[in-house]
C-alpha cells in the first residue's frame, strides 16, 4: 500500500481542524460570554418572534425616566422582517420547508446539527478516496469532485458558529 | 452543451444494460424521492441523513462495485442529486442575504459538474453525445422555445392563483434583478445537472425511459413546496425540456428556456 500523499494528508488535518474547531472554539468562547451575551438560543426561548425583549430596569421615584433597555432580537427576527420574498416562493432549492428550517433555529445550532451530518460524510468521502488511490482504482477524482463543495460547506459552517463569538 | 460523465476506463459496453441494472437505477431513484418527500412530510434533519447516506451508497457503488460503465454514469450523475440537497440545506445562513441562498449550493454543483467533466472524456462510454455527423435541429426549435416559456410561466402562475392552490397573487412588484439573475442562474444549473449530466446517462442505460425518470426525480425536488400543482408542473415541464434536449443533443436551448421560465416566475411572486 503506497504512503499517503502529504497533500492528502494536509486535506484531511484541514477537515479535522475544523471540525474540532467548531466543536471546541465555541465551548471556550461559550464560558467567557455567558455572563455578558446571552445566546441567540436563550433569546428565542426568552423572547418570542414577534415580541419586544425588554430588559426592566428599577427606577428610582426622583430620577428622570430613563428608556428601557432594548436587547437586540435575535437574527431570526431582523430576517424574518426583511425579507419579503419569504411568503411564497417556488424554487426548487429553498423551499418553505428549508426556509422554515433556517428560521427555526439560529446559525449557531443548526450548524452544529448540520456539522454532524456534513463532517463526518466529508471525512468518509476523504478517506475512501485515499482507499481508491491506494488500491489503484479509477474514481478517486470523483470523490474529491463531490469532496468540494463538502468542504465549502462545512468551513461555512463552522464561520457561522464563530462568527457568533466574533459579534 | 451536453455534458457527459465517464467514470470508468472500461472498454465501451455493446450489451444493453439487463434488467437488474435498470432496477438498480430505479431503486436509487425512488429512494431520492422518499428522501425529498421526508424532508416534506417529516423532517429536514432526516432528510439531511437520508441525502448523506444516499450520496456515500451512490459513490461506493459507482467506485467499487462491479458495473457496467453506464449504469457507474448514472451512479455518478445521480448522485448531484443528494449533493445538491445537503448544499441548499446546509449553505443558507441567516448573515447571508435570502437572495442569494439559492444561488450559493448551484454554484458549488455546478462547480462538481465542471470537475466530472474534466475527469472524465465524453463519448467513451456509448453516452448519447452528439456526434459529428449528427445533426441537430437547428436554432429556430431552439429560440420557439424560449419564446414560449415566459407565457407558459404566466399562464401556470395565473393558473395556481386561480385555482387558490398558493396564499399568494402573482404580480407583486417587489423583485429586484438579483433575485432574476439568481432565478435565472439556477434554472440554468438545474438543467445542466438534470438534462446534461443525469439524463443522458439515464438514456444510456433506460431509453426513453429516461427522459421520463430523469423528470420524475427533477419533479420531486418541488415536493417541498407543499403545492401539487407544482410538483406536476415541474413533471410536465422536465418532460418538454428532457425530450427536448434529448432530440436535439443540447443543453443551451433547455437551459435558457428554463432561466426565462424561473425570471418570469420570480418576477411575479
Amino acid at each position: 500500500m503506497p504512503p499517503l500523499r502529504s497533500n492528502n494528508v494536509l486535506a484531511l488535518a484541514c477537515v479535522l481542524a475544523i471540525g474540532v474547531g467548531s466543536e471546541l472554539a465555541p465551548d471556550a468562547a461559550r464560558a467567557g460570554q455567558r455572563a455578558t451575551t446571552p445566546k441567540p438560543d436563550e433569546l428565542l426561548k426568552r423572547f418570542p418572534i414577534g415580541t419586544t425583549p425588554v430588559t426592566p430596569i428599577p427606577i428610582a421615584p426622583t430620577a428622570p425616566e430613563q428608556p428601557p433597555v432594548v436587547t437586540e432580537p435575535p437574527a431570526a427576527v431582523i430576517q424574518r422582517s426583511s425579507d419579503s420574498t419569504a411568503d411564497f416562493v417556488v424554487t426548487p432549492l429553498v423551499n418553505p420547508n428549508t426556509r422554515e428550517f433556517i428560521a427555526s433555529r439560529s446559525d449557531f445550532s443548526r450548524s452544529f446539527l448540520l456539522a454532524r451530518i456534513v463532517i463526518p460524510l466529508l471525512l468518509v468521502l476523504l478517506i475512501e478516496r485515499e482507499l481508491l488511490i491506494a488500491g489503484g482504482r479509477m474514481g478517486a477524482r470523483a470523490f474529491l469532485a463531490y469532496g468540494l463543495p463538502l468542504m465549502a460547506i462545512s468551513a461555512l459552517l463552522a464561520y457561522a458558529r464563530i462568527r457568533t463569538y466574533v459579534d | 452543451m451536453t455534458v457527459s460523465i465517464e467514470p470508468a476506463i472500461e472498454a465501451p459496453s455493446v450489451k444493453r444494460p439487463s434488467r437488474a441494472v435498470r432496477l438498480t437505477i430505479v431503486i436509487y431513484l425512488a429512494a431520492l424521492v422518499g428522501a425529498q418527500a421526508s424532508e416534506a412530510f417529516f423532517s429536514t434533519e432526516l432528510s439531511v441523513a437520508c441525502y448523506s447516506a444516499l450520496l456515500i451508497a451512490l459513490l461506493n457503488h459507482f467506485a467499487f462495485a462491479p458495473a457496467s460503465a453506464e449504469l457507474r454514469a448514472a451512479l455518478a450523475g445521480v448522485a448531484l442529486v443528494p449533493l445538491l440537497r445537503i448544499a441548499a440545506l446546509g449553505l443558507p445562513q441567516q448573515f447571508v442575504p435570502s437572495v442569494y441562498w439559492e444561488a450559493l449550493p448551484a454554484a458549488l454543483v455546478l462547480a462538481t459538474v465542471f470537475a466530472l467533466r474534466r475527469i472524465v472524456e465524453p463519448g467513451g462510454i456509448g453516452l448519447p453525445v452528439r456526434a459529428s455527423s449528427q445533426r441537430g435541429w437547428g436554432a429556430k426549435p431552439q429560440v420557439a422555445l424560449l419564446l414560449l416559456s415566459p407565457p407558459f410561466a404566466l399562464a401556470s402562475a395565473f393558473a395556481l392563483s386561480g385555482l387558490d392552490l398558493a396564499n399568494a397573487q402573482p404580480g407583486r412588484p417587489a423583485t429586484t434583478a438579483a433575485v432574476l439573475v439568481v432565478a435565472a442562474f439556477s434554472g440554468m444549473t438545474l438543467e445542466v445537472v438534470f438534462r446534461g449530466v443525469i439524463q443522458p446517462a439515464l438514456v444510456a442505460l433506460c431509453g426513453w425511459q429516461g427522459v421520463a425518470l430523469t423528470s420524475l426525480l427533477y419533479a420531486g425536488l418541488f415536493i417541498g413546496s407543499a403545492s401539487w400543482f407544482v410538483v406536476l408542473l415541474a413533471a410536465t415541464t422536465g418532460v418538454v425540456w428532457g425530450s427536448f434536449s434529448a432530440l436535439t443533443h443540447k443543453v443551451s436551448g433547455v437551459a435558457a428556456s428554463h432561466a426565462l421560465f424561473a425570471m418570469t416566475w420570480a418576477a411575479l411572486f
